[in-house]
Formats: C-alpha cells, structure tokens, sequence
C-alpha cells in the first residue's frame, strides 16, 4: 500500500499503545509521527504537515478537551480521531463542537480504526480532486 | 356546646334578678304608706267638713277665707301627695313633717271651727298611731310631744290653765306617750321583722342565684375535664411513638396503641401488667424502666430491637423518663418507643447510594487503567494472530485477544453497573423497541431454537424512557430467557398498560414508602418476558438482583442489578416471578407520567 505522502500523528502517553499505533499504520504505508503528550503533540502540528490526528484523550500534561480547541486555531479541517480508555466520550459536548470526526472506545478494533482513518482520507481528499 | 351557652345565659338572669327584686320590694312598702296615708287625710278632710257641718255656725266658719284657704290647701297637698313617687314615702323624715303639719291643721281646723271643747285628745291618739306608719319611735315620740303641746295649747286657750286638780286632763299627756310608746315599738317590731324577712329573702336569692352559678360551673367544668381526657386519650392514642407509663409500684398505667403499632401488643392485655410479667418483647422496655425507677434518671437506648409479635424485628429507639406529679414526686416512669424502620431505610438507602457513586467513581478509573493496558494487548495479540504461521502458535495468540474481549466486557459491565443513574428519557414506543431488540437477536434465537410470541396491548401510550439503556434492559432480560429455555420453548414478550400496582407486589421492593405510594397511583406500561426455561430456585430469587450475583458458568453477575438500576432510574420497577422447572418471568413497570 503506496500511503507515503500522507501524514498521521498519534498522540498517546501510553507507550505500549503508540508503539501499536505506529506499527499498524507504518505498515499501512503512511507515514507516522508520534506524541506522548499534547504540548509535543501542538508542537508537531506547528512543524510538520498533518493529514490525520489520532489522539487520546487523556494525557499527563493536557487532556483532549483542551489541547483539540487549541488544534482547530491553525486546522480547522484537520480531520481528528479521538480514542479513549473512557466510555461514552462521544457524548462529551466539547468534543462534539470541535468537530471531531469519530470516536473509539480502548481496547480499539483495529480493522474498525483503519477503515475509518482510509475513509476519513478519501473523503477529504475528494474535495481537492 | 349550645344547650351549655344556653345556661349560662340562664345564670346571667338569675344574678341580675336580685338586686332588681329589692328595688320591687322597697317600692311596694312605698306605694303602701302611700295608701295608708292618702285614705288617713282623706278621711281626716272628711271629718273635718262633716264636724264644720255640723257646728251651728258652718256658713260663718266656712265663710272666713282663712278657713276656705286651709280647707283647699289640704286637699290640694293630698292631691299632689298622690302623684308622689312612692319611694318617696319611705323617707321618714318626710313622713313625720306630714304627720306634724297634718296634726297642726287637724288642730287648728278645729280651733277654727270652735269644736276645740270636743273629745280633742282622741284625735292625737290616731294620729300618734298613724305616725307609727313611719316605723319609727323617735318621729312617733316628736309627733306625742308636738300633740301634747298642741293639746295643752289649747286647753289653756279654752280653760285659762291646767291645774293638778285638774286631773283627767292631767293623765292624757303619759297616756299619749304611752300610746306612742306602745305604738312605736310595735311598729319597730314590724319593721325588724320586715327588714329580716327582706334580708331572709334577699340572702336567699342570693344563696340561689349562688348555687346556681356553682352547679353550672361544676357541670362546667365537668365537661371540660371530660374534654381534656377526651383529648388526652386521642393524643395517645395518635401518637405513632408508643408510650408506656409505669406507676411507681411498676405496673402499667398506660400502654398506647403506637406502642400496639411496634410491639403487637395490646392495650387491654397491658393495663396493670406488672414489669415482671411484661411478655418476652419486652424485656428490654421493662428493663430499662425498672433502672430508670431505681436510679432516678432516665435512659436513652438507640439501635434497639424490639421482636413484634408478628415475629418482624422492629428497629427502635427507647427513651424512659421519671414521671413526677407537680409538686416533684416520683409517681412513676415514662417509656417511648420510637419506630426507626422508616428512617434507618432512608439511611441504608442513602449508604447505597453513596457506595453507588463511589463504587461508579472507583470503576470508572479502574476501568481506564485496565482498559490501557487492553488495547495494547488486543492490538498485539491481534497483530501476532496475523503474523504467525504457526497453528499452535496462531491459537495461543487468539486466545489472548478473546481473553481481552471477555476483560473488557467485564469492565463495561462494572461501568454501567455504576452509571445507570444519568437517563436520557424521550416518549418512545416500547413495541418498536422492543421490535427492534428481537430482530438483533434473530441469529441468536434461530440457534436456540427458541420463538418468540408476542402478546402486546393495543393502544399503549408513549413511554418516557432512555432508549438505549431500556434496550440493555430488554437485550438482557431476553438473553437471560433464551438462554434458560430449552431448544423447541418460546418466549412470550408482553405489554400491559396499568392503573398502580398491586400493594402486594410493591411490598419491600421499591425504594422507601413515599416511592411505594407512587407505585399504587401512577399509570404504568408494563413489559414482561415470560420463558417456559429452567426456573430459578426459591432462595436465589431475592438474591437475583444483588450486583455480582450469579448462577450461570459464565458471567459477571451484573447483569439483572444493571436492569434493575436503570428501570429505578426510571422510577420503575423490576419484578422476577419463577418456578423451578416450570420458567420465567420478568416484569418491568414504567411510569407513563415523568
């Protein structure tokens, strides 16, 4: 799978996860930047371009609630998957607002995650086309 | 109350009638004098024209002007004297002046009439007896010396002086004294005798309008006593807190029917009972009254239990106390019992719910830090899966990542356990619902070999509920029935629309008596899932919805307590009936009203 040009960050304090995270989607073919916290992670954005972020929700230093408001003052299309160790989070208000794109539940289908994040892409990329 | 007022009116009367009586009394011994003396002076005018008549020389008597003047003047004065008030004859002073102007007209009509050589003395005599009229001896003695002086006056005008010769003259001046004398005390006598009669017949009044007033205020009172028990004995007997009073001598004087409602017994078997003989229920209230008895102080016993005789143990709080009469005496001692089911339900009720939340709290950060370390794991064994060739190898690592999914399920079951108590209720149709729910367990049914009957009422209203939590309930109320019913059984899915529940079914299972009475008064939509299975045993039923209780190999035992909490979260209720070998049912109420 040719996926080299398109860039994802995952933003994970757990190392076990992130390492899973970036070995899935490395062999998927793209290319994978990783955080183990917010304040990296805006750091990243502010350097690199993103095409996807994947985060946890909470982190040591910031929690996703406030570290994605602050993602949307420079990204406001950035499409942003949020999974999280805490049930129901699809429900949070906040995250709803800032236009999060969809919402998995730890331990995470995998199959299920990849899809999205493929379909999440392309309909992105649709509009440039 | 009205014939009482009614009385007491009748009193008022009677007291106001005394003085009222006196006043008629006084006024009739006026109107008696009164007459008396109107008809006396008449007939002294009378006697006076006849002996004018009667002298030779009546045209030249009647013809002096002095005399006509006199006469006039007479009967003009016992003219006026009539239309006198007549307490205005009981003034004795007034009286004696009449009877002297009457004896000095009386005299000197004669004079002028020149019968002075007549029988005078005798006219003084009548008038000294009239004059006892005013019951009194000194005006009676005024009016004999004014007659002797007149008498004597005129004697000495007609014979020129009296001499002791001149005795038959001599001897009328102490008989008129004696005459006056005589009648004055007689007439003082009637008048003492008069006055005790009226003093008699006054205190007599008196006395009656007395004890008049003092039966009504015994009868008075009499009612009021008897009111005062009355309300007494409805205070006892109201009070939900039995109250048993001891005498000092120890046994019962009082035993109220809250103290009935507690203890089972009954007032009439109580009264008299010694402490001694108290039944075996209540040994400890004995107990504590002799003590307080014998200390002389009281005693406050919390957390007690008293066994009813109903055989229920009933929590209560005793309290004794001495009972003393005013003037400080002990007379006896005082025992309340208060009834404590109600509030220490309240206080379970509140412990649970704290345990609740802080069990919520503790699952949900247990669960994130197990959940962690899951997805890591999953993910791994998955990728491992993928990667081994290895048969063997292969399986190992698909047994991690189904153990993942069995933890994971688990920790979701610990969560909603925790998090039943936030409903999202809209108006929802429980038939659609319930619709939607079989059609996702098709798959599972066709295995089982299970049908599904329905039986839903026709014209069920809307029911407010969460959608998806009622779904959880109705998910795993109908897993539960498929899996205790044999392949070839069914499963009767029902719907009934009900006015209050039965009180027998609502007994000790809702949440407090406040929520019970809801229960017997809401409209409800209730939804049962009968299975024609196994039956659950008789001991396990009431343990059925404890959290992590279960019979089946597999499963964490949260299952029916998550239902349970999320139909309570409703403010409904979940009922189980079974029979062993026979099946099944479980009944949700749901109130149609939020």
């Amino acid at each position: 799978m040719n996926n080299g040009h398109i860039t994802l960050l995952i933003a994970e304090d757990e190392e076990a996860s992130r390492f899973l995270y970036q070995e899935e989607f490395t062999e998927e073919g793209y290319e994978v930047l990783t955080a183990a916290n917010g304040l990296q992670a805006l750091g990243i954005l502010e350097d690199r371009h993103v095409d996807l972020l994947l985060t946890d929700v909470k982190m040591p230093d910031m929690h996703a609630v406030e570290m994605i408001p602050r993602v949307r003052e420079d990204h406001p299309d950035l499409p942003i998957i949020v999974a999280s160790a805490f049930k129901g989070m699809e429900n949070d208000f906040t995250l709803k607002e800032f236009n999060v794109a969809a919402f998995f539940a730890k331990p995470v289908n995998m199959d299920a995650l990849k899809i999205q994040v493929k379909y999440l892409l392309e309909s992105k990329a649709v509009p440039a086309a | 109350m009205n014939s009482a007022s009614a009385v007491l009116l009748q009193t008022s009367n009677w007291a106001d009638r005394a003085p009222v009586e006196a006043a008629t009394a006084a006024s009739r011994a006026g109107d008696r004098v009164k007459g008396v003396l109107t008809r006396f002076r008449l007939l002294v005018f009378m006697a006076m024209v006849v002996l004018i008549l009667a002298n030779g020389k009546a045209q030249e008597i009647l013809g002096n002007p002095k005399v006509s003047l006199l006469l006039l003047l007479y009967l003009f004065s016992i003219g006026a004297m009539t239309r006198l008030d007549a307490r205005f004859f009981e003034n004795r002073g007034l009286l004696s002046s009449a009877f002297i102007v009457d004896t000095v007209f009386i005299t000197f009509s004669m004079v002028l009439a020149g019968a002075a050589e007549a029988d005078l003395f005798l006219v003084f005599f009548t008038t000294v007896f009239i004059s006892a009229l005013s019951q009194d001896v000194k005006s009676v003695f005024f009016v004999a010396i004014v007659s002797c002086a007149l008498y004597s006056f005129l004697h000495l005008k007609t014979h020129g002086a009296i001499t002791f010769s001149d005795t038959g003259v001599l001897v009328r001046f102490p008989f008129l004294f004696i005459a006056a004398s005589l009648s004055g005390f007689l007439a003082m006598e009637t008048k003492k005798q008069q006055e005790e009669n009226h003093r008699l017949v006054g205190m007599n009044q008196v006395l009656a309008s007395q004890a008049d007033a003092s039966t009504l205020k015994l009868i008075e009172t009499n009612r009021k006593l008897k009111t005062l028990l009355e309300y007494h004995h409805c205070v006892l007997s109201s009070l939900r807190t039995g109250i048993i009073v001891v005498r000092k001598d120890g046994t019962v004087r009082t035993f109220n029917s809250g103290a009935r409602a507690i203890t089972g017994q009954i007032e009439g078997e109580m009264a008299e009972r010694r402490l001694e003989d108290m039944p075996e229920n209540l040994a400890s209230v004995a107990t504590a009254l002799k003590r307080t008895l014998a200390e002389g102080k009281g005693l406050l016993q919390d957390h007690l239990e008293l066994k009813s005789t109903r055989s229920e143990r009933v929590p209560v709080t005793l309290e004794t106390s001495l009972l003393k009469a005013g003037n400080g005496e002990v007379i006896g001692a005082i025992a309340t019992l208060k009834d404590m089911t109600l509030l220490r339900q309240m206080e379970t009720q509140l412990l649970r719910a704290e345990r609740f939340s802080a069990l919520g709290e503790m699952a949900a950060g247990v669960a994130h830090e197990i959940k962690n370390p899951l997805n890591a794991i999953s993910g791994f064994s998955k990728r491992l899966s993928n990667k081994l060739t290895e048969p063997s190898l292969k399986k190992y690592a698909d047994i991690i990542a189904e153990e993942v999914v069995r933890l994971d399920t688990i920790v979701n079951d610990v969560l909603d356990y925790s998090r039943t108590d936030h409903v999202d209720k809209k108006l929802a149709n429980i038939h659609e619902l319930l619709g939607t729910t079989t059609m996702f367990l098709e798959e599972k049914l066709e295995k089982a070999g299970v049908m599904i009957e329905k039986e839903y009422q026709e014209g069920l209203p809307p029911v407010p509920l969460d959608i998806s939590k009622i779904r959880q309930v109705l998910l795993n109320l109908v897993l539960n029935a498929v899996q205790a019913t044999p392949a070839g059984g069914k499963i009767v899915l029902k719907t009934k629309l009900i006015e209050g529940l039965a009180p027998e079914l609502v007994e000790g299972k809702g949440d407090g008596a406040v929520f019970q009475q809801l229960f017997l008064q809401q409209k409800m939509a209730a939804v049962s899932i009968s299975d024609n299975g196994c039956g659950i045993a008789k001991e396990n039923l009431s343990r059925l919805f404890h959290p992590f209780f279960t019979t089946k190999v597999t499963g964490t035992g949260l299952g029916l307590s998550i239902c349970q909490k999320i139909i309570a979260s409703h403010g409904g209720l979940l009922d189980v009936e079974s029979e062993l070998g026979k099946g099944s049912t479980f009944t949700f109420y749901l109130p149609l009203e939020d």
